[in-house]
């Protein structure tokens, strides 16, 4: 028989974490409003033939996101068995609105008052039996923890029958006074204190920004090397077995030098950084962190005529610029969303660490490695992260009064009390998730990428190959901004993945028309024979920082707005501000 | 007997909303969190720069801008 289940409540509630446990599928939750925003679709671990969909988290039926009013069609349409409406025990008068909602539309439902064992460390308690027999529907405790309440639930849900008979509906102030037998008081957490202070807000955010790079940063050098080496052994082997075989020796050097080559570097550079910074991302989310980061920073996005959850999409642009724009979904005012997504790629992703750090490393801190050192390193990214936030509510101010014109939106977002994130589960997840997506993205990207700079390396016109022209068309431009047209060109043939930015740089110099190693200290000498100084390096970092999106974001931007032309105002626009911004450099250079 | 408008409101308050003139967006998702006429709340906190500020209301803690609160009347029961 084929049943259909649809979850419903506020969000917040855990009920992500519940569809979770009865589906046994992997799904992310998160710990602030409205993270849930697409319907997820999965079946009964104990009986796969029973659909459960899992839908946004909203307030109230009146709908006022996009979110809300897929819920409330979906309740509204009734192409299902029943729902399970799932209430935070601990917020239970907020989470009667909704219910009281949806048993006026339909009495098929099973009420899981969830978050039971938290509500009972809080002292808040319900009386179930009382508050079933008012509402006329089964109602059960639950916590997704604990198996025991989801066996429990699972024995009421298949018990269910359906309910055809409509009784009068107590109304709201009966059902508290009758069911709420104690509620639990305010108490402000020790972590708000400190996270929120008028004193401490700040610099504990830049604190928690600065460890999160740190680890990053520190936790990714040795895998890297690692992963390089290892994509290194495989070019190897396949090259060294394409030789022996008939296939044309052009196509080999294709597939070994271009396209594995390119493979290589995005994995190794981009795959360690991503699977640290994101599953720490995750653990700050599930804490409930995140929340109070929009709350401190939404006065200067108001001045930005845009919204406090604009941080939170900029954060996870830290870790990868196309999660970033997917992430501005939270913002439920369309202005307000694309002014994040238009400017999300002012934020580097960790593809464009390696690359700054690279430099900073080499111009401005010294190879000499230790404690200090990396402090100093992850320091100076923080101020380059800093100066991305700068460029941020620039070009969101600029934009909000030209191309995005428009009123404010209300701005309300709750701050759920901090809870302990299931660090193995979520860690190992968020792990994997990441790796699998990083994994699809680089070789969706090498395989052209690789061909295409293979390609244009190696066919030669007149006595130079089409690489070295490209560079030397753009080199006035470059010089200009205080680079070069090799470099100009690498950010160019560098969109597929930022990764290959910097690599290309140095394959070009090196005229060795392929990707290769390069330690630091040959890096440093082939840069400095080719005329890099601070002021190069600056330059460069600037451009990187501001620059068009990559091309998976960029593809993101256009899905996301719908518009192609918003989609090229978000490329135009951090270019220009890179150019004027380097070309201000070039001129502060005493050379 | 003392009457502010919410958006005057300070940490460590308690008021109880004696009007209500918001309308459209801001009414609806007021209405939806709890905010509405009768409704008893409890100012928690501030941001540091003092916009918004943390409003605890029908058990949760809920940020709202002091901007969209200047509509709505409350008479205070406790200071802080």
């Amino acid at each position: 028989m084929n049943k259909t289940i649809g979850l419903v409540g506020n969000p917040n509630v855990g009920k992500s974490s519940l569809f979770n446990a009865l589906t046994g599928m992997h799904q992310h939750t998160g710990n602030w409003s409205g993270k849930t925003v697409e319907l997820s679709f999965g079946r009964l671990k104990s009986n796969p033939e029973t659909k459960l969909v899992d839908l946004p988290g909203t307030y109230s039926l009146d709908a006022l996101s996009p979110e809300e009013e897929i819920t409330r069609d979906f309740i509204e349409k009734g192409e299902y068995s029943y729902l399970l409406f799932v209430c935070d025990s601990v917020l239970f008068e907020r989470n009667l609105t909704l219910l009281l909602q949806v048993l006026s539309i339909t009495k098929n439902v099973i009420v899981c008052l969830n978050l039971s064992d938290e509500a009972e460390r809080k002292g808040v308690e319900i009386n179930t039996d009382k508050l079933s027999s008012l509402l006329g529907v089964k109602v059960v405790k639950t916590s997704a923890r604990s198996r025991k309440s989801v066996k429990n639930l699972l024995k009421v849900m298949n018990e269910f029958s359906p309910i055809t008979e409509t009784s009068e509906l107590p109304n709201r102030e009966t059902l508290i006074k009758e069911t709420l037998v104690s509620k639990n008081e305010y108490k402000k957490s020790p972590a708000d204190k400190i996270l929120t202070g008028k004193i401490t807000a700040y610099p504990a955010m830049l604190l928690m920004l600065l460890v999160v790079f740190w680890i990053t940063i520190s936790g990714a050098n040795y895998p890297s090397e690692l992963l390089s080496k290892g994509f290194n052994n495989i070019e190897n082997a396949v090259y060294n077995f394409l030789v022996g075989t008939n296939i044309p020796i052009f196509l080999t050097e294709l597939l070994c030098f271009g396209v594995l080559r390119v493979l290589g570097k995005v994995v190794s550079v981009m795959l360690p950084p991503m699977a640290i910074f994101f599953p720490m991302f995750t653990l700050m989310e599930d804490a409930g962190v995140l929340p109070r980061i929009a709350y401190n920073l939404d006065k200067p996005f108001q001045k930005c005529s845009a919204c406090g959850k604009q941080a939170l999409c900029m954060s996870m642009g830290l870790g990868c610029n196309a999660v970033g724009v997917v992430g501005c979904r939270i913002i439920a005012s369309r202005r307000e969303r694309n002014l994040a997504v238009l400017t999300n790629a002012l934020m580097p992703c960790n593809g464009r660490f390696p690359a700054i750090i690279t430099l900073i490393t080499l111009f401005f801190v010294g190879t000499a490695g230790g404690m200090i050192n990396s402090t100093l390193s992850a320091a100076l990214l923080l101020g380059v992260v800093v100066l991305g936030v700068g460029a941020t509510f620039f070009l969101t101010k600029l934009l909000s009064l030209t191309f995005l014109k428009g009123k404010p939106s209300p701005f309300t977002l709750e701050l759920p009390p901090y809870r302990r994130p299931e660090l193995i589960k979520t860690l190992a997840r968020s792990f994997l998730d990441r790796t699998v997506f990083v994994l699809l993205r680089a070789v969706a990207v090498a395989v052209p990428a690789g061909a295409v700079i293979f390609l244009l390396s190696n066919i030669t016109v007149g006595e130079q190959s089409l690489i070295l022209h490209a560079a030397s068309f753009l080199d006035p431009i470059g010089k200009i901004m205080g680079l070069d047209g090799v470099i100009l060109l690498a950010f160019i043939l560098g969109t597929p993945a930022n990764e290959i930015v910097l690599p290309l740089v140095l394959m070009i110099y090196s005229s060795s028309g392929l990707l290769g190693e390069a330690g630091l200290t040959e890096t440093m000498s082939l840069l400095v024979s080719r005329g890099w100084n601070v002021w190069t390096a600056a330059s460069f970092i600037v451009f990187s920082l501001m620059h068009w999106p990559c091309a998976t974001t960029l593809l993101t931007i256009k899905k996301e707005t719908g518009s192609r032309s918003l989609t090229i105002l978000s490329a135009v626009l951090p270019t220009l501000m890179g150019v004027a911004l380097c070309i201000f450099l070039n001129l502060c250079d005493p050379r | 007997m003392n009457i502010i408008t919410l958006n005057k409101i300070a940490a460590g308050c308690k008021a109880v909303i004696i009007d209500n003139n918001t309308s459209g967006e801001t009414h609806r998702r007021f209405a939806d969190i709890g905010i509405i006429k009768g409704a008893e709340i409890e100012c928690v906190g501030e941001s540091p720069l003092g916009d918004p500020v943390a409003l605890y209301v029908n058990g949760a803690v809920i940020a709202v801008r002091r901007g969209d609160l200047s509509e709505i009347t409350a008479m205070v029961t406790k200071n802080e």
